[in-house]
């Protein structure tokens, strides 16, 4: 059986990837009245609506607002209807961040703080340790970004580093040892020379 | 924040995204087609932008249907720039979303390429980048879209119909009438890959009312489609209308693989026609455009629908000696080693089978169910 024409993604499932529908700065540039008089007329409803829907601050409200508009310009030309396109953005977002927010409950004055969720526990590790990684990985050359990126910060095992680099396991784990190398060294000397000047 | 102040912050963004992808079109422009031997050099500071990222994945967009190997490669190229840059440098959803556009990006082009799980590892990543920012749930369910497609490609219909069930009310939300129809045409689609193809062409001609006659591309996959349908269903004249005006619509598009899918298509309605002569040339052109663009697996299901064509008109050695190049396409792109096994079944087979054509089909047959069941054991013809 020959095939059934699905859908190549490059088109239809996102914007950007559509030549015709991809944002041209020019496009932008001669937008930015509109993108405003968007913001404008549609600010206040937005933060209005999540506020009094999720019952959530007038500043996270806003938060939320902002970041909607933001998503909205990174797609603004497959949007038919802005408003109910901007509507519905904003109830999801309040949805995300009720959920967002469930997670991250602030723990009562009284509670014991010696105690910490096991869920947590090492992320005060963690996260200086993920941020430190991604710029020793931005010391590195291009191939060396995403191989350690796979393999560091999105836990691919080496033989879904060599499939994802189209490689053998065994040049995947040397590539990955060299890179990570290349890294340290890079980043070192780097230190070396902001301490010096 | 006072609506002015945001709005003069919110222009202020748009803009430098905006002056990026302006400065980064002619660095992009180079390296399409350049074969990457930047991968070895560090990756300029001036690169490190957000609308660098945009420009790249934009590219691998462009690129996917005529270039699938380039795609990834701009794609992946997207991704190690997106690492390099710090993740306080632009607003919350702008590094969310470029890193989960070059993630998705990655996850199409790996399916293009028929590496599922590579496709599948990446579409995870996607979401995990989306889901990092409370307002992008529309990129999210654009995923999911595409994770939907995938799992259909895959043969897991009742997982692809589940997410497409969970998908299409978020597009009815924000009133995404474009992906509502590509929702209901993938319904369509997998109720001819279940086997149930009198259910697809209502489902199609439905959507086909509903797209805008602007929609080229919708229009004509849906065209295709429901040649497909037709053909299965033995209306060869509905079939032949169809199809045509899908490669029509696929020609003025540029898109070289689709033209070259339904070519195909329209190759095996000959075929089953008995209309060898006609076949022939166009499987040979269809079979060498998949081999160009770096598909060996479709070129080697084209291959043996070539073969076929060779045994009905007395050709049987040259159907053997095709059996045998397509095997060792196989075997140079590390394809199934179920793949591998039928095929060198065919080649030691063609010479001594009774019902060579059978034997073909047999296999043919069994590399289209291997796609859907990449598991599925390889098993003679019984008489043979």
């Amino acid at each position: 059986m020959g095939s059934l024409s699905c859908y190549p993604p490059c088109v239809t499932v996102f914007c950007l990837g559509n030549p015709a529908e991809a944002h041209q700065p020019s496009t932008v540039f001669d937008r930015a009245d509109e993108f405003g008089a968007i913001y404008e007329e549609n600010y206040r409803l937005l933060v209005g609506t999540v506020r009094d829907h999720f019952y959530i601050s007038e500043i996270d409200a806003e938060g939320l607002a902002h970041e909607v508009f933001l998503a909205y310009f990174l797609k603004a030309d497959e949007v038919s209807n802005s408003r109910a396109w901007l509507l519905s953005a904003i109830f999801n977002a309040g949805r995300a961040y009720m959920r967002w927010r469930a997670r991250h409950v602030p723990l009562p004055a009284a509670f014991d703080q010696e105690r910490s969720d096991p869920e947590f526990a090492r992320i005060s590790e963690a996260l200086p340790d993920q941020m430190a990684a991604r710029e020793a990985f931005a010391c590195v050359t291009a191939r060396c970004q995403i191989a350690l990126r796979l393999r560091y910060l999105e836990g691919y095992s080496i033989p879904e580093v060599a499939t994802e680099l189209n490689t053998s396991s065994k040049y995947a784990a040397k590539l990955v040892s060299r890179c990570l190398r290349q890294a340290q060294d890079r980043y070192t000397k780097r230190g070396e020379r902001d301490a010096g000047s | 924040m006072p609506v002015l102040e945001g709005r003069a912050s919110y222009l202020r963004t748009i803009a430098q995204i905006a002056n990026e992808r302006a400065a980064a079109r002619p660095a992009v422009r180079t390296l399409r087609g350049s074969r990457f031997d930047l991968w070895e050099k560090d990756i300029p500071d001036s690169w490190r932008t957000a609308g660098f990222v945009q420009e790249l994945t934009t590219a691998a967009s462009d690129v996917l249907e005529a270039d699938p190997r380039e795609s990834l490669a701009l794609a992946q190229l997207a991704l190690a720039v997106a690492t390099s840059i710090p993740p306080d440098t632009y607003p919350t959803p702008i590094l969310a979303q470029i890193e989960g556009t070059a993630w998705k990006e990655i996850g199409t082009a790996h399916r293009y390429r028929n590496e599922f799980d590579a496709a599948l590892r990446a579409y995870d990543r996607a979401h995990r980048s989306f889901s990092s920012a409370h307002a992008l749930s529309h990129d999210d369910a654009v995923v999911d879209f595409a994770r939907a497609i995938l799992l259909g490609e895959m043969g897991r219909y009742q997982d692809a119909l589940d997410l497409l069930a969970a998908v299409e009310p978020m597009f009815r939300s924000f009133n995404d009438e474009g992906r509502i129809v590509k929702v209901a045409v993938l319904r369509g689609n997998i109720h001819m890959l279940q086997g149930q193809p009198q259910e697809a062409p209502p489902i199609y001609k439905r959507a086909l009312v509903e797209v805008p006659e602007d929609d080229l591309h919708t229009r004509a996959m849906l065209n295709n489609n429901l040649g497909k349908a037709y053909s299965v269903l033995g209306d060869s004249n509905g079939a032949v209308v169809h199809l045509h005006e899908a490669r029509q619509l696929f020609i003025a598009l540029g898109m070289t693989v689709e033209v070259n899918r339904t070519e195909w298509n329209l190759a095996e309605l000959l075929l089953l026609n008995g209309e060898f002569a006609k076949a022939s040339p166009i499987l040979q052109r269809v079979r060498d455009v998949f081999l160009e663009k770096g598909l060996p697996e479709d070129a080697g299901r084209a291959g043996l629908d070539l073969a076929e064509v060779l045994i009905a008109t007395d050709r049987a050695a040259e159907a053997r000696e095709l059996v045998v190049t397509v095997l060792r396409e196989f075997t140079a792109a590390n394809l199934s080693a179920y793949a591998l096994t039928a095929l060198a079944y065919l080649r030691d087979e063609l010479p001594k089978a009774r019902q060579p054509r059978r034997a073909v089909r047999h296999v043919r047959e069994y590399l289209d169910r291997l796609r859907d069941e990449p598991a599925h054991l390889f098993l003679p013809l019984p008489e043979d």
